[in-house]
């Protein structure tokens, strides 16, 4: 089983951020896994992280927040996803109640 | 080829039960990831699977607050699947631990041509223990855990540490004192050579406490 970190770095992520990697596979199945924060103003609510390739939606994460301002961790759903080739975009589309600044920290991992 | 099968996708409310079909025979690990919230303040929030009434994975946190949702820490689990249809029980393991509609759980089944090494384990940290790698290469590394901060605002970072070395460091941003939090699962690849190593969990420098309520996952795929 072969990986790669395809992005590790600190918020604030913002909907439509784009992460280009470039896939070593061809038609088999890849993992992503998002770990990932943040914190919400609009509580209770569900934040999450949606992850999309080519603008197609693979997984995300997400949790219910009871409190505003807090920082929480967001647990990230186990889906694979099949690949072609070559250059991909990756991109991170929070919904409207998730919130992350510098104190946030954003990795993804590519399972292959 | 990666065939990771998902047993489990959704939202609660959970006790929930099902059934799955696979074609894996061999060895598999087992994360299993939930949240879920505390009818009191003060308890261990858990819940459980069930594989075919035989084998079981827990996650687990300290609610420091009731009626809070909160991410558990992931539990993983190291088993063997035969192919056909199969069983599985999601459920709340304390009378405080409440799952409703806006929980969920994920629970991912990954074939492995050999046993993992899996760890699961109750702080504080550190804690070490050995591993056998059977590789000389690239390996995968799953971590979870939690901890709390009596001083804040305080990142709250988890190292796993080989043979004394960090390798990968996972961390939270805790703004809410005395409140024990999962931080973020992290799944990254690390370097192995065959034989015997030192690995565990350390933590970051700072004001940063974990103890006996606190809940550590540790896996390490080849």
């Amino acid at each position: 089983m072969l990986s790669e970190v395809i992005f590790s770095g600190t918020g604030p992520i913002t909907g439509g951020q784009q992460i280009p990697f470039t896939s070593p596979v061809d038609g088999v199945p890849v993992l992503f896994y998002l770990s990932a924060s943040g914190f919400t103003k609009a509580a209770p609510t569900m934040m999450s992280i949606q992850m999309l390739v080519d603008d197609v939606a693979i997984s995300a994460a997400q949790v219910f927040v009871n409190e505003s301002g807090a920082y929480r961790s967001l647990v990230c759903f186990v889906q694979t996803t099949t690949l072609t080739y070559g250059q991909h975009t990756l991109s991170l589309e929070p919904n409207s109640s998730f919130l992350s600044d510098s104190n946030c920290t954003f990795n993804i991992t590519m399972v292959y | 080829m990666l065939e990771i099968e998902t047993i489990y996708n959704g939202p609660g409310p959970f006790p929930l039960k099902g059934t799955f079909t696979t074609d894996i025979d061999g060895p598999v690990l087992i994360i299993f990831s939930a949240t879920a919230y505390g009818s009191l303040p003060n308890f261990q929030l858990g819940v459980q699977v069930d594989i075919d009434g035989e084998v079981s994975v827990a996650a687990n946190v300290w609610a420091n607050e009731g009626l809070s949702h909160k991410a558990l820490v992931s539990g993983v689990l190291a088993t063997k699947m035969t192919p056909g249809t199969h069983t599985y029980n999601i459920y709340p393991t304390s009378p405080y631990t409440v799952c409703d509609e806006n929980d969920f759980a994920t629970i991912s089944m990954w074939p492995l041509p050999d046993q993992p090494f899996t760890w699961n384990f109750i702080g504080p940290l550190p804690q070490y223990t050995t591993l056998q790698s059977e590789v000389s290469g690239s390996a995968l590394v799953f971590v979870h855990g939690s901890a709390w901060t009596a001083q804040y605002p305080q990142s709250l970072g988890l190292i796993v540490v080989v043979d004394g070395n960090p390798v990968l460091t996972t961390q939270a941003w805790a703004n809410v004192v005395a409140s024990h939090q999962a931080v973020p699962a992290l799944l990254a690849p690390i370097t192995l050579t065959p034989g015997p190593h030192q690995i565990g969990i350390s933590t970051s420098s700072g004001d940063f406490m974990t103890d006996g309520n606190d809940f550590y996952a540790l896996a390490v795929i080849y």
